[in-house]
């Protein structure tokens, strides 16, 4: 069980990473300046880290300012951690 | 031990995702990601991930990077070196260090190639600074943190600095008989570049091998001060060519221009030249 956490900011080139539990699978929402353009490859970022943690039931809204691959996988991670302890 | 040539060392808040992946560009010779009093208490497990992903992420470069890790007396100490001991790093800056803490920090270490500068910022840190510097042998510098050191004096910090010169001066001796850098305290007022450059010449005066800045804005000020002039190099290559024709003959001491020349005198020439091709000012 996951609680509710918030990892991130929403400043420039960082992302806002809130998640909470669910039910119904992984539910990605996700708020992006580039969203046309590089919405597979963030999916695919977050993906990564959630198959990492073995999470199949989740939510997470990404509120992305333009950040890197590091820094979206850095604050998923983090959200994660505070949300597992 | 090979010393690093860090005129300017930059920090740089490790939570901040804009200035971590733009640090490299700066200028600085090394960059210092800072994990301690730059980053609020709710924030140290964020700042921790940043780090980890963004030197995976980013393959290291000529920028030599230093981590400031939280103090042993922080709850913070060994969550900080379980993750930072596994980064791409050449350092872990330690805050507050004393001798206890960096025999804490070795012990986790000393299995990584990472090497480690003592933040040296109370009374009891500069007049103990033999025995921290001495205490490990991973221990290659340090850092002088002149505002947390005026605190525990409790001393007014002025920007002429006569107040930490006793201070400034012993810690420049200790660290060049022991062989280790030492890095001065960074210049506080970040738009005052006039009072930057006297203190950055004072602190290159008493001997220390670098500053640390605050401001992107100070580094190349402080590289220009710690970078040997024309007038040096011209000088010491004077003496190392005069030096090698008078080991030639057989000369021990010899004059040059009128004023005679020994081994510190060469030995200090060898490392001004040294020093401008580290600085990429000369070629040879």
């Amino acid at each position: 069980m996951i609680k509710d956490s918030v990892a991130g900011t929403l400043e420039s080139n960082d992302v806002l990473v809130e998640i909470s539990n669910n039910d119904s699978g992984r539910i990605i929402n996700l708020e992006s300046p580039v969203k046309d353009m590089f919405e597979e490859d963030i999916l695919k970022v977050v993906n990564n880290v959630l198959d990492e943690f073995n999470i199949e039931n989740i939510t997470i809204n990404l509120k992305d300012q333009g950040a890197l691959d590091y820094a979206i996988a850095a604050r998923v991670r983090t959200a994660l951690k505070r949300g597992l302890k | 031990m090979e010393m690093p040539f860090i005129r300017s060392a930059l920090f740089i808040p490790a939570n901040n995702p804009g200035m971590v992946q733009t640090a490299h560009l700066l200028g600085s010779d090394a960059i210092i990601f800072d994990l301690e009093d730059a980053i609020s208490l709710s924030q140290k497990d964020s700042a921790r991930e940043l780090l980890n992903e963004a030197f995976k992420f980013f393959k290291k470069d000529s920028v030599v990077r230093i981590v400031r890790i939280n103090p042993l007396d922080s709850p913070y100490f060994y969550d900080d070196i379980n993750m930072v001991k596994e980064f791409d790093i050449d350092f872990i800056m330690l805050a507050k260090a004393d001798v206890e803490s960096v025999i804490a920090l070795e012990n986790e270490i000393k299995d990584t190639n990472i090497k480690i500068i003592t933040l040296i910022e109370s009374a009891s840190g500069v007049l103990n600074l033999k025995d921290i510097l001495s205490a490990s042998d991973l221990v290659s510098g340090m850092l002088f943190g002149a505002e947390d050191y005026s605190l525990d004096m409790q001393i007014e910090r002025t920007k002429q600095s006569d107040e930490i010169l006793m201070a400034r001066q012993s810690i420049a001796l200790t660290c060049k008989a022991l062989n280790k850098f030492s890095l001065d305290t960074p210049f506080t007022d970040v738009e005052d570049f006039e009072m930057l450059n006297i203190d950055t010449k004072k602190a290159k005066a008493y001997g220390f091998t670098g500053k640390a800045c605050i401001n992107p804005r100070q580094v190349r000020y402080v590289n220009a001060i710690f970078t040997p002039t024309q007038k040096e190099i011209d000088y010491a290559r004077e003496v190392v060519y005069a030096a090698n024709k008078a080991k030639e003959d057989g000369i021990g001491v010899f004059s040059l221009n009128g004023k005679m020349v020994d081994a510190p005198i060469i030995n200090r020439s060898h490392l001004v030249l040294e020093n401008a091709k580290k600085a990429g000012v000369i070629n040879e």
